[in-house]
This record gives C-alpha cells, sequence and structure tokens, in this order.
C-alpha cells in the first residue's frame, strides 16, 4: 500500500515539475540553463523505485509532459523516460545510488540520452531544431549539477515525509 | 538472486511494452491532432488552479512593492502609456504598409486598406516547460471562442497562432517553433517565401527566396494573408542576414523577428473573420 501511495505522491510531484518548468523556471533562468527537475525524478525513480510500478509511473509522466508541450505529438517524452528509466533501473544495483557523483553522472547521462530519443522520435513526425549540442548539453550539464540536491529533496519528500504519513495511515487501520 | 533475476526482468519486459504503447501514441497522435489537443485540455484544466496561485502570488507582490513600496501612481502610469504606445506601433506598422500600397495601387489606380484588427487580449501565464517547443500558454479558452487556427499578435507584430485551447486556457505556437510556418512577403520588394523558426527565440528563416530575388539585411517582411491564417500586412520581422548557399535554388535568409518573445507579457488573440472587413 505504501508502494503505490508513494507512486501517487511521486506523480503529483512530477504534475508540479512540470509546472514549476514551464513558469518559475522560465522565469528566473534563460531557457537553455533551466534544470530538467522532471528527468532528475524519472532517474531518482529508477534507483529508488526499480519496479514496475516504477516503469508505469515514469511512462504518465512522459505523457503528462507530452500532452503539456508538444504541439503536436503525444508519446515521444512517454518512450525516452521509459527507456532511460529502464536502462538506469538495470544498473542501479551495480551503482552506490547514495554518492553524489553517481547521481550526477546518472543524471547527465539520462538527460543526454532522452533528449537523443525524443529527437529522434520526433524528427520522424515534425519539423525541430537542429540546436541539439545547446538544449541538450547545457540543460543536462546544469541538471548533473543540481541532481545531488535534487535527490535529497526527492528522498526526503517521497521516503521520510510519505513513510511517515503511511505508517500514520496503517496505525489508524 | 533468482528473484532478483525476476524483477529485473520484469522491470526491463514492462519497460519494454510501455516504450512499444509510447510508439503507438506518438505514432497516432501524429495521424489524429486531436489527441494532442484533447490531452492539452485535460492537464491545462488541471493545472489551473495551480497557475492562477501562481499568478495572483506574483502579482500581489509586484503591485505591493511598485505601489505601496517603490512609486505610489507611477505604475498606472506606466501601464496607461505602455498601451497607448502598443496603439501608436501598430498604428505605424500599419501605415507604413498603407504608404507602399498607396503608391503601387496609385499607378493602377486603385485604392486598397486595412483596417485594425478585433480580438481578445490576452496574458502570457507559461511558457514550454521543455526546451524543444516553442510555445506559449495564455489565460484565455473556449468559453472566450477561442479556437486552434487563430492568430495571436501583438502592437509589433506577429507572435503565433492558437494550436490547443482548454475551457480557459490556450496554447500559442511561436513564429519561432520550427513546426510553425508563415506565408509571407517582403514589404519593399514583394518578395515571398515562408517563414518558419529554427528553435532560436531571436531568429527565424525566409525560405523559398530564389537566388536571383534581390534581399537586403533591414527589409521588413510581413503576412501575405495568402495562408488564411493571419491578417495582410503585419509585421513578421526583419532580415537580419542574407546569404547565398554553395548549391541549390534558394538563399539563406535570417530573420530577426519583430516580437521580443522574452519580454512577452500579453498579446492580442484574432477572432477569425474580425480580422478585416
Amino acid at each position: 500500500m505504501s508502494r503505490i501511495l508513494r507512486a501517487g505522491m511521486a506523480l503529483f510531484v512530477g504534475l508540479v515539475l512540470i509546472f514549476l518548468q514551464g513558469t518559475i523556471l522560465h522565469s528566473l533562468l534563460p531557457a537553455a540553463a533551466a534544470p530538467n527537475l522532471l528527468l532528475a525524478l524519472v532517474v531518482f525513480l529508477a534507483f529508488y523505485e526499480p519496479t514496475v510500478l516504477g516503469a508505469v509511473v515514469v511512462f504518465i509522466l512522459g505523457v503528462l509532459l507530452d500532452m503539456y508541450s508538444s504541439p503536436l505529438l503525444v508519446g515521444p517524452w512517454a518512450a525516452a523516460y521509459v527507456t532511460v528509466f529502464a536502462a538506469v533501473a538495470l544498473l542501479s544495483q551495480r551503482l552506490f545510488v547514495e554518492s553524489p557523483w553517481a547521481a550526477a553522472i546518472s543524471v547527465l547521462v539520462a538527460s543526454v540520452a532522452s533528449d537523443l530519443i525524443y529527437l529522434l522520435l520526433v524528427m520522424e513526425f515534425q519539423q525541430t531544431g537542429s540546436h541539439f549540442i545547446s538544449v541538450a548539453f547545457v540543460g543536462a550539464i546544469v541538471t548533473a549539477i543540481l541532481s545531488p540536491a535534487l535527490f535529497a529533496l526527492y528522498r526526503w519528500w517521497l521516503f521520510r515525509k510519505w513513510w511517515a504519513l503511511s505508517g500514520a495511515l496503517k496505525a489508524g487501520d | 538472486m533468482a528473484a532478483q533475476l525476476n524483477s529485473r526482468a520484469q522491470v526491463a519486459a514492462a519497460s519494454f511494452v510501455l516504450f512499444c504503447a509510447a510508439l503507438f501514441l506518438t505514432a497516432f497522435s501524429a495521424r489524429n491532432p486531436y489527441v494532442s489537443r484533447l490531452g492539452f485540455v485535460v492537464v491545462a484544466e488541471v493545472q489551473r488552479p495551480f497557475q492562477s496561485l501562481y499568478s495572483g502570488a506574483v502579482n500581489s507582490l509586484v503591485a505591493l512593492w511598485e505601489d505601496y513600496l517603490w512609486l505610489i501612481g507611477v505604475r498606472q502610469e506606466n501601464r496607461t502609456l505602455k498601451a497607448r504606445l502598443l496603439a501608436l506601433e501598430a498604428d505605424n506598422s500599419r501605415l507604413i504598409e498603407f504608404a507602399d500600397e498607396n503608391r503601387r495601387l496609385r499607378d493602377l489606380l486603385q485604392i486598397g486598406q486595412l483596417t485594425g484588427h478585433r480580438g481578445v487580449a490576452a496574458n502570457v501565464v507559461g511558457y514550454d516547460p521543455t526546451n524543444w517547443s516553442q510555445t506559449i500558454l495564455l489565460d484565455r479558452g473556449s468559453k472566450d471562442d477561442i479556437q486552434p487556427g487563430m492568430p495571436v499578435l501583438v502592437g509589433q507584430g506577429v507572435v503565433g497562432q492558437i494550436i490547443a485551447a482548454s475551457y480557459s486556457t490556450a496554447r500559442a505556437l511561436l513564429i519561432t517553433d520550427p513546426s510553425s510556418g508563415i506565408d509571407a512577403i517582403l514589404q519593399g520588394s514583394r518578395v515571398r517565401g515562408v517563414v518558419q523558426g529554427v528553435a532560436n527565440i531571436n531568429s527565424c528563416e525566409l525560405l523559398y527566396v530564389q537566388r536571383d530575388e534581390e534581399v537586403k539585411v533591414g527589409d521588413r517582411i510581413i503576412t501575405s494573408g495568402m495562408d488564411d491564417v493571419f491578417p495582410k500586412g503585419l509585421l513578421i520581422g526583419i532580415v537580419s542576414e542574407v546569404g547565398l548557399k554553395r548549391s541549390g535554388m534558394f538563399q539563406s535568409v535570417e530573420v530577426k523577428p519583430a516580437v521580443d518573445f522574452r519580454k512577452l507579457e500579453n498579446a492580442l488573440i484574432v477572432h477569425r473573420g474580425e480580422g478585416e472587413n
């Protein structure tokens, strides 16, 4: 039950992150330098919830992002994020997930990979700009630098806070 | 160990199935644009309360600072002057086109005119959360009769067009997005082309301009009215660079948009059929 609650919480957090990226972050930072908070959440879920439920949550988050951002297509971000989630989840057992370096490098590689997958899918169906280097790499570096702090935040919010709440709910039963 | 392998196999299998589902969804939405619009309607309406909260909080803080802590009354005066300036800039753009057209049509003994554009004023409340699309969110929707395909303008020129509308929110595709294409003409030489975005907020490209056509830096590019979306005579941008590619029939023409999208706060959504008399 607590796992399902945590998955629901991750979905809610993802929706808030999509909103934040489209409003506050865009106002405060140049577009290319804005961190990809949602991608950091995907990698976080791959580390701490490398299960079928985690994959479903990531898929839904990708579809929500497609619905909110893409002018034409629904699905490319979902495909990109699911692929990245699967790759990181399968490798997570070989990584020391508590290490900030593991977080940063994983997020950097995952960010570039997800942008590449997105570009490959979208190129088939609609026009897209050839600004991969500036968009993908700059954003990936910024996200990677911030990832240890983001992971700590997600860990506190999704595990300790929600764990306490789910424990209280169980006690109430 | 066996349990771990099973779990990893389950994750891999589930991810593969979800990946295939996402691919199918991509292909399906490419053939059926209403899927993307419907999805936007759902997500936009769910996010609407958060956006209202955010906009209200920001506006309140800004009002507190500017009206009470900074300069009293100056903000209102600034607003009035800005609105008047926008209207004057729109008039100026139309008058330049009037003057050119008057000269041409006087030779042919005809007189034409452009009218003002009526529509709905909207505030920009959000942007694309990724860097791969150039879109903005506006706080008007189907309740204000906003529909996909309507042009979005400001006094300086063309912003883009509406591509999806929920009950109270609409998404506009900026002219700087690679998916955007506007039929355009150069105001002086009347050379025709298509202005397409290059995913750079400061730049567009004018396509299909033949190598022997006269195009120079500083030329104004306006809408031709031929694409049945944008009224004729609206300023799109200024030619910033002209180059000849090594091969091919066309020149390379870079366009600086007339609108500064980084500072875009308000826009006018023109209702179809009300743009021109």
